[in-house]
């Protein structure tokens, strides 16, 4: 791949791998790196593409991949940088009070990527079924457990504010 | 407004929270990474030349193998009687053995290549390599590399341990060594009776590079362990000067310690070898060996480059039918039973089965990821507890025994073998005992005992559960699932460990609970006892020997007579425990 293809290629989908490795770790410094990761992956990767939609899933299941590995490595699992620790625990999923207000960034990982890549990236739950290595099956199940994990979210919220 | 909607807005929202960087700048930091790559890369590529042609793999003298303490000499003289050199040079299509050197104590030996012994030892005296006779493996010329696959039996002489290889299966995409494992606790190395985590390491010295591909063992239970590596070589490739590496535990400073020296030739890559389960969620295969699994699913082909890497996937299924897949970082003991990726929990009432699986792409990396693996078995990250003894690959383990489970009838005992979840023991804790009297396939001594009604007030999974007592030389025990199907899960008789022949019955859980003893007898020995550390063996009215282990403290003392219901300890992780844990086999 040319340098000015790979610029073409991260103009047209670099947020978007930002976004999904974001979605997966709730970390931008974190998913900045896996987003220059995986186009560092896309400029030496010696396969052929049939189309741009073809390079953006695979771009998007690359972040996907990468993040998961972060995710999993024990590093990352035990680790918290004393400088970012008050900054981690807001993104820390156990402490999901304390998580950014975003409804959909309150969801867990999977769920969030599922409903992320059906309802802003326009996949179908078999095209993300290929991006996340699961079966369509399981992603129907997520975008179904995801959904109702967020009306509960939203619901809850609404209350909330009603009380006060 | 409706879900579209809702995540339109989260992502702007997150958008704002945590803005994308500039993509041009990323693109600089991107060429500037691909530069560094290059340059990496091209070190790489020379590197690999020189992997592959061996004659241009120049001696490297400048590397130790290690140094060797005082008491090394001492351990090599009390087992060997003698210390040998480098074991075996091919000769005349033979295995020559070289005479006997003398060791110095420290740094590895040159040894004497005139003196050499004609004695063909493929079938008789394998090869001890001792520690400090081996030479440096940079040192060596790929004649002197042994294939790997004829290290059936070698003995290598660590510090600490003493391992003798039992088996090496190589299938195009791993291998795996079984070894057997002996520490030297107490003999000359004066440590402190840990031998865990300890694993044979395989490592290749070539001119600069050390390619140190294995750090992945696991345990089997009785010292034995399967030492696994990826490696990926092309059909005839071959590659030589490999070590087997150990790092020893409280000797010889930790330095890692180098054996032998053997080559690997790469075979043709098989893909498919058995199907072991095929649902909905994934089509998974296992090697010949049944250890690892392979998936053929589409996301791992070749087009996904160097991206994928092995994944480890814990599938759930639930007692309402339905299921769930997580994402795993480890695998076998320790396990988190849960998912790295949400940090959700799991109530363990409502799974009905688990399976673990590994998908394997057939990819090369140089993914750091890739090549390193490591048991993890952190206790604090697990939810439900951990898995008993061993559990490979792909084993599925019961959490929800069917009614059947209530059978007590004798001869019956397969009917409760599997592993439980807290509460979900197959019996009552005040009702009657089981009693097995050994199956149909039982060979040897059928005679049969009785398990007691309770075994611990822990928390934890019990099991496997033994059957079948089998008593000699080649005594083993079968686990066997509730259906009866044999998991091929041995756990191997070391009567140097024991004093007593028969069968096993195997409690190995996660437990912070005093040790009751279930029914009474005479203690026959309280102390440490090599990796099962703290001990307390009491001697039944029949016979029967019960054997409790790792603990933190023994109340009863040699020659006491305790009754059931008698608090003989606590449990602990003394000796070779990666946490603290119940621990009890009787035979």
């Amino acid at each position: 791949m040319t340098p000015s293809e790979l610029e073409k290629y991260m103009l047209m989908y670099y947020r978007s791998v930002y976004r999904t490795a974001l979605i997966n770790l709730k970390n931008p410094s974190d998913a900045d790196d896996v987003a220059q990761e995986v186009f560092l992956g896309l400029y030496t990767y010696s396969g052929s593409f049939n189309s741009d939609e073809h390079v953006r899933a695979w771009l998007l299941r690359c972040a996907i991949n990468r993040s998961r590995n972060i995710l999993r490595s024990y590093w990352h699992r035990n680790s918290l940088p004393l400088t970012e620790a008050e900054e981690k625990v807001h993104y820390d999923d156990k402490d999901s009070s304390a998580a950014p207000d975003i409804p959909l960034m309150k969801l867990p990982e999977k769920y969030r990527t599922a409903l992320y890549l059906h309802y802003y990236e326009g996949y179908s739950a078999e095209q993300i079924a290929k991006i996340t290595g699961s079966s369509r099956s399981a992603v129907l199940s997520r975008l179904m457990r995801g959904r109702k994990q967020l009306a509960k979210f939203i619901t809850d919220e609404r209350n909330e504010d009603h009380e006060l | 407004m409706n879900y579209k909607e809702i995540i339109e807005c989260s992502v702007s929202a997150l958008d704002k929270a945590y803005p994308c960087s500039d993509p041009g700048t990323a693109l600089s930091k991107v060429l500037e990474r691909t530069e560094n790559m290059k340059e990496k890369n091209d070190g790489f590529e020379r590197r690999r030349l020189v992997e592959i042609t061996p004659e241009r793999a120049e001696p490297k003298k400048s590397r130790r193998i290690f140094t060797a303490v005082a008491g090394t000499a001492a351990a090599v003289a009390v087992i060997g009687g003698s210390v040998w050199g480098i074991g075996y040079l091919k000769e005349n299509g033979g295995l020559k053995q070289k005479e006997p050197v003398t060791s110095t104590g420290a740094g590895y030996h040159e040894t004497d290549a005139n003196a050499e012994s004609t004695a063909d030892i493929r079938n008789e005296n394998k090869p001890m390599f001792q520690v400090g006779s081996d030479r440096d493996p940079a040192e060596k010329d790929a004649g002197d590399s042994k294939d790997i696959m004829e290290a059936v039996g070698d003995v290598l002489e660590f510090s600490d341990l003493t391992a003798t290889i039992e088996q090496i299966d190589y299938d195009g995409y791993f291998i795996r060594v079984i070894y057997k494992a002996e520490s030297k606790v107490n003999a000359n190395t004066g440590h402190n009776g840990n031998i865990a985590p300890f694993m044979v390491n395989f490592y290749e010295y070539q001119d600069t590079v050390e390619r140190h591909w294995f750090s992945s063992y696991e345990a089997l239970g009785n010292n034995r362990f399967i030492c696994s590596a990826e490696l990926l070589l092309d059909e005839g490739e071959t590659i030589n000067n490999i070590t087997f590496e150990h790092i020893p535990v409280n000797v010889n400073n930790g330095q890692p310690e180098h054996i032998g020296s053997y080559s690997v030739t790469g075979i043709k890559q098989q893909h498919i070898y058995q199907t072991v389960n095929n649902s909905d969620m994934y089509t998974v295969t296992v090697s010949p060996n049944g250890f690892y699994i392979i998936s053929d699913r589409e996301f791992l082909t070749d087009d996904m480059g160097s991206e994928v890497t092995d994944s480890r996937f814990c599938v759930i299924q639930y007692k309402d039918g339905t299921e769930e897949e997580f994402l795993l970082s480890a695998h076998t003991m320790g396990e988190k039973i849960g998912c790295a990726d949400t940090n959700e929990d799991i109530d363990p009432a409502t799974i009905r089965t688990i399976d673990l699986v590994i998908r394997k792409c057939n990819v090369t990396s140089t993914d750091s990821n890739y090549l390193t693996r490591f048991m993890w078995m952190n206790p604090d990250q697990i939810d439900i507890g951990n898995i008993a003894a061993v559990m490979l690959n792909g084993e599925r383990i019961i959490f929800e025994p069917d009614a059947s489970r209530e059978s007590n009838e004798q001869g019956d005992l397969s009917q409760i073998a599997g592993i439980y979840a807290p509460g979900e023991l197959p019996y009552e804790a005040t009702g009657g005992a089981y009693e097995a009297t050994g199956g149909e396939e039982t060979s040897g001594d059928t005679s049969g005992f009785t398990l007691p009604e309770a075994l611990c007030n822990g928390n934890g999974f019990y099991g496997p559960f033994l059957d079948e007592p089998i008593v000699g030389d080649d005594a083993w025990a079968l686990v066997k699932e509730r259906s009866g199907t044999d998991l091929d899960y041995i756990l191997p008789f070391d009567k140097n460990l024991f004093v007593f022949d028969g069968a096993e019955f195997f409690i190995y859980g996660e437990a912070d609970c005093d040790v009751t003893a279930l029914v009474g007898g005479t203690v026959e020995s309280v102390g440490y006892k090599g990796g099962f550390g703290l001990s307390v063996l009491i001697c039944d009215d029949n016979g029967h020997y019960w054997f409790w282990y790792h603990l933190s403290k023994a109340n009863v003392s040699e020659g006491d007579t305790v009754e059931a219901g008698t608090k003989i300890g606590h449990t602990g992780s003394s000796g070779v425990a990666d946490r603290q844990r119940l621990a009890m086999r009787v035979g």
